[in-house]
C-alpha cells in the first residue's frame, strides 16, 4: 500500500520539484510516516487477540462506503445531474472536512517527531509538504470510500464518461478541503500567539465539528424528501461561490457533452483555486509552519491557581468515592481530563453535535417552529433530550483510556494496588460525575422549563439510567486503565464503531422509559430498580485482576 | 583560547520564553575545532536551550550564533548537514527497525544507499546490535535505544557532535567504548559539545569545561584551571561550590528531617 502510494507520487515528481520540494527527502520521510502508521495498526492486531478491531482503517472506510451508498442513491432520485452532484459533493466535502478537523488534525499539528527530524538537514517547506501529503492520503481514502456508491450508480446511469471524470473532480475537492484547512491553521499560528494557538484551535475544532455534523442533520430536513424530487439548482451568481458546484460542473458538462460558459467558468474555479492554494501554502506559508509548530511545543510555565484542597475534584471525590485508590483515581482522571487538550478535543465536539441532534429531533414538527414549541409540553420528547445525554457519558469513558502520555501508566503497576478495578471505578465515577452531572444539569433546565415539575421523576430515572449505561458500557474497555493507551491515526476511528454500540443500550433504556411513562408510578418505581442493577455491574469491575489488564 | 578560527561562536546569546522568563542572559563562547567541551550546569540552567539554538532547532533568539563560521539564522540547513545530535530524551521512531531508521537518515543526509547500509551494518555490529538490526525498536531497552541514538548522531560523519547525556542507560563497558570513540574523534579534529550531569565523566573526558548557571557562564577553562581557581579536589566539589546557593549538606539534612516533621501529630 505504502509503495503503491509512493509510486503514484513518483509520477508527480516534477510537480513537487517545481514547488521546490526536496523530492528524495520528501519520499524518505513520507515512507517513514506511512510505514509507522501501518505498523501501529498491525501491532494492535497482533498484541490483542480479543474483540479489538484488527484493521480499523478498513472498517472506517467500510462505514464511509456504506454512508456513501445513500449519496449515490441521490443520483437516481434527482433527475438533474448537476443538482445531484452539487449535493453529493457538498456532503463529501463536509464529511471529509469533519474527519480532517476532528480526527486527523493531530497528524497535521503533530510535533512529536521534532526531536528526531528538526536538527537534520531537511527544510521547512519539504517537512510541511510531507505533513500535507500524509494527511491528504488519508483524506483521499475516506473520500474514495464515500464516493464509491456514487461512482457505481453514476456509471450505470451515465456511462463511462462519468466513471472517468467524477474521481478527478473528487481529487480537486479533497485538495481544496485540505489546503483550505491548512491555510486556516497557518494564518492562525501567525496571528495568534503560540500559547493561545492550541486553545483557539481546540475551540474552533469543537465548534466546527458540532456545526458540520449538526448541519448534516439539518439540511436534509430543511429540504424535505418531497422537495428533493423536482429540485434543481440553477446557476446564478452565488453558484460561483459554492465549492461543490465547481466540482459538479465539469462532470455534468462532460456527461452531457455540452460545455456552457458557466460550466467552463466553474470548472476553472474548481481547478484554479486548489492549485492557487497549493502554491500559496507551499511557497509562502509552509516554511514558517514548522518553525511555528516548534514554538508550540514550548508551553510557558502554566501555574494552576487553585489550591488543590478546595477544588471540585477533591470535593466530589469525597462524595462519590469511598476507597482510597478509587478516590485517587477519581481525582487523577478528573484533573487530566480538564487539562489534556487532546481529551477535550475528542470529547467536546461530540457533546456539541449530540445536543444539536437532540434539538433537531425535538423541534422537527409538521407545522412551523412556533407551533411545534406550543405542542411540546403535550409530548414526551424530553426523553430524547435526556437519553442523548445518556449516550455522551460512555463516550467519554472510551476516551478516558487514551493519552499521548500513555507511558506514564507504568505507575499503576508499580504501586501497591490490590484491585486494579478500583482505579477503573474511580475513573468511571469521575467521568460520570463530571460530565454526566454537568450535562444532566444543563439538560434539566430546558426540560423543567418546558415540561414543568411533573417530569422530575423522569429526569431521575434518566440519570440513574445514565449511570447504569456508563457502568455497563465501561465493561467493554475494562481491561484498559485510565490514560494508558496511545492514540494512533488508525485507532482514532474506532470511536465510530463504538459509537454504534453506544446508541443501542441508551436507546433501549429510553424505549423502556417511554413505556413506563404510561404506567402510573412506573417511572418512580423503576428508579430504585435500576439503581440496584448498578450493583452487580460494579461487582464485575471489582473482580478485575491484574492479569486481565492489557500490558502497557 | 589560542586557536584563531573558532568552529562555534556565541555572541551575547539571549533567549527568553514569552518575554518574561530569561533562560539565557548573554552567553559568549568561542569553541576551537578538535576539542571536547563539557557544558555543565544545574537543572534548568539553560544547557539544552543553548544546544538547541546552536543546532537550529530554536530559531528565535537574540545575539549572534555562528557555526562553521556560518550564521545559524541564515544557514541552518548548511549547518545541519555537518552536525550530529544526541537528544536528552531517547526520541526515535520506535516502530521502525534500526536499519530502516538509519537508512532514512542516510536519505536525509544524501548518502548513497549502499554506503549507508555498510556503515549501519558496521556500527550496529560494533555496538552489539547485529542481531537486532532488523527488529522493531519498540522492544528495545533504554540502553539499546541509546546506542541507536549515538549511531544515528554519527552515521553521516559530522564535524561537530552535540551530545546531551549520551551515556545514559549504557553499561560500563559500553561507556568506556563511547568515551574512547569521542576522544579519537576529537583527535581527528572533530568537535564535541558534551552536556552532562555526571561530573566524573566530564572531568575525565573533556578538554575544556564550561559551567553555566541561571543563564550565564560562571566558569570556563580546563579542569586544571578550574581546580587552581577553587581549591576543590573534584569537579563535583567545584561545581557545588560555584552553583549551590545554600549548603548541600544542610539541604540533605532538611530533606531527611521532612520525614520526622511528618510523623509529629
Amino acid at each position: 500500500m505504502t509503495d503503491f502510494i509512493l509510486k503514484i507520487l513518483d509520477g508527480f515528481r516534477r510537480l513537487f520539484e517545481i514547488l521546490k520540494v526536496d523530492y528524495p527527502k520528501f519520499r524518505a520521510l513520507l515512507w517513514i510516516k506511512l510505514t509507522i502508521d501501518n505498523r501501529q495498526e498491525k501491532s494492535v492486531a497482533q498484541r490483542k487477540s480479543n474483540k479489538e478491531v484488527s484493521n480499523s482503517m478498513i472498517w472506517v472506510m467500510f462505514i464511509y462506503a456504506f454512508m456513501g451508498l445513500f449519496a449515490g442513491l441521490l443520483l437516481v432520485q434527482i433527475p438533474s445531474l448537476f443538482t445531484a452532484l452539487v449535493i453529493i459533493q457538498a456532503m463529501i466535502m463536509v464529511m471529509t472536512a469533519v474527519a480532517l478537523i476532528s480526527d486527523f488534525s493531530s497528524v497535521l499539528l503533530d510535533t512529536t517527531d521534532n526531536a528526531i527530524i528538526q536538527f537534520r538537514p531537511i527544510d521547512g517547506r519539504t517537512l510541511a509538504v510531507v505533513r500535507i501529503v500524509h494527511i491528504t492520503v488519508y483524506m483521499l481514502m475516506i473520500t474514495l470510500s464515500l464516493s464509491l456508491g456514487t461512482l457505481v450508480v453514476g456509471t450505470v446511469k451515465y456511462g463511462p464518461v462519468f466513471t472517468l471524470t467524477f474521481p478527478v473532480s473528487l481529487i480537486f475537492s479533497v485538495l481544496f478541503i485540505v489546503f483550505l484547512s491548512n491555510i486556516f491553521y497557518l494564518l492562525l499560528i501567525k496571528i495568534s500567539g503560540e500559547e493561545r494557538f492550541r486553545d483557539i484551535i481546540l475551540y474552533f475544532q469543537i465548534f466546527m465539528a458540532a456545526v458540520a455534523l449538526g448541519s448534516y442533520q439539518l439540511l436534509p430536513r430543511l429540504m424535505g424528501a418531497s422537495l428533493l424530487k423536482g429540485f434543481t439548482i440553477e446557476i446564478r451568481w452565488w453558484t460561483y461561490l459554492v465549492p461543490p458546484a465547481w466540482a459538479a460542473a465539469p462532470v455534468d458538462a462532460a456527461v452531457r457533452g455540452v460545455i456552457s460558459k458557466e460550466a467552463l467558468f466553474l470548472t476553472l474555479m474548481g481547478i484554479g483555486l486548489p492549485v492557487l492554494f497549493v502554491v500559496v501554502v507551499v511557497k509562502y506559508l509552509a516554511p514558517g509552519f514548522n518553525k511555528a509548530l516548534l514554538e508550540l511545543e514550548k508551553t510557558g510555565p502554566a501555574r494552576e491557581k487553585k489550591t488543590l484542597g478546595r477544588s471540585s475534584p477533591i470535593f466530589f471525590s469525597r462524595i462519590a468515592t469511598s476507597r482510597p485508590v478509587e478516590r485517587a483515581a477519581f481525582q487523577l482522571v478528573w484533573l487530566i481530563s480538564s487539562r489534556d487538550r487532546k481529551f477535550k478535543l475528542k470529547t467536546y465536539p461530540t457533546f456539541g453535535y449530540m445536543m444539536i441532534i437532540a434539538a433537531v429531533l425535538t423541534l422537527r414538527g409538521k407545522g412551523g417552529l412556533a407551533q411545534t414549541l406550543q405542542n411540546l409540553p403535550n409530548t414526551k420528547l424530553y426523553l430524547v433530550f435526556l437519553y442523548v445525554g445518556c449516550m455522551l457519558i460512555p463516550m467519554t469513558l472510551f476516551q478516558m483510556r487514551l493519552s499521548d502520555q500513555f507511558q506514564a501508566a507504568w505507575i499503576y503497576r508499580s504501586l501497591p494496588i490490590a484491585r486494579p478495578g478500583d482505579l477503573f471505578r474511580g475513573g468511571v465515577k469521575a467521568m460520570v460525575v463530571k460530565f454526566g452531572g454537568s450535562i444532566f444539569f444543563l439538560l434539566s433546565i430546558p426540560t423543567l422549563f418546558i415540561w414543568g415539575p411533573p417530569v422530575i421523576d423522569d429526569i431521575g430515572l434518566a440519570f440513574v439510567n445514565m449511570i447504569f449505561t456508563s457502568y455497563a458500557l465501561s465493561l467493554i474497555v475494562k481491561n484498559e486503565l485510565p490514560f494508558a493507551k496511545p492514540y494512533g491515526v488508525a485507532r482514532e476511528a474506532q470511536k465510530g464503531i463504538a459509537g454504534f454500540l453506544l446508541l443501542i443500550l441508551p436507546g433501549l433504556l429510553g424505549l423502556v422509559h417511554f413505556g413506563l411513562t404510561s404506567i402510573p408510578y412506573g417511572v418512580l418505581v423503576a428508579v430504585p430498580v435500576i439503581a440496584v442493577l448498578i450493583w452487580p455491574v460494579s461487582k464485575i469491575i471489582d473482580s478485575i485482576r491484574w492479569d486481565m489488564i492489557a500490558p502497557v | 583560547m589560542n586557536h584563531q578560527n573558532p568552529i562555534i561562536t556565541l555572541r551575547d546569546l539571549k533567549k527568553s520564553y514569552d518575554g518574561t522568563t530569561d533562560v539565557l542572559k548573554g552567553i559568549n563562547l568561542d569553541i576551537a575545532p578538535g576539542q571536547i567541551i563539557g557544558y555543565i550546569g544545574p537543572n534548568g540552567a539553560g544547557k539544552t536551550t543553548t544546544v538547541k539554538i546552536m543546532i537550529g532547532m530554536i530559531p528565535e533568539f537574540s545575539g549572534e550564533v555562528r557555526v562553521f563560521g556560518l550564521n545559524i539564522s541564515d544557514h541552518a540547513q548548511d549547518v545541519k548537514k555537518r552536525i550530529g545530535y544526541v537528544p536528552e530524551t531517547a526520541a526515535l521512531y520506535e516502530t521502525l527497525t534500526p536499519n530502516e531508521f538509519l537508512r532514512f537518515l542516510g536519505q536525509i543526509h544524501e548518502i548513497p544507499g549502499p554506503e549507508i547500509q555498510k556503515r549501519a551494518a558496521d556500527m550496529l555490529r560494533l555496538f552489539g546490535l547485529k542481531e537486532n538490526a532488523d527488529a522493531r525498536m519498540t522492544s528495545f531497552s533504554k540502553g539499546m535505544k541509546q546506542k541507536v541514538l549515538i549511531i544515528a548522531s554519527m552515521i553521516h560523519d559530522p564535524d561537530i557532535l552535540f551530545m546531551d547525556e549520551p551515556l545514559s542507560g549504557l553499561d560500563a563497558n559500553m561507556m568506556v567504548v563511547v568515551k574512547e570513540i569521542l576522544s579519537r574523534l576529537a583527535a581527528k579534529g572533530k568537535t564535541i559539545f558534551y552536556c552532562s550531569h555526571v561530573m566524573d565523566v566530564v572531568e575525565r573526558v573533556c578538554d575544556r569545561i564550561v559551567i553555566i548557571d541561571k543563564g550565564t557562564i560562571i566558569a570556563d577553562g580546563t579542569f586544571d584551571e578550574l581546580q587552581g581557581m577553587n581549591k576543590g579536589e573534584s569537579l563535583e566539589r567545584i561545581f557545588t561550590q560555584l552553583t549551590g546557593s545554600s549548603g548541600q549538606d544542610r539541604l540533605a539534612e532538611e530533606f531527611i528531617s521532612a520525614f520526622e516533621r511528618d510523623r509529629k501529630p
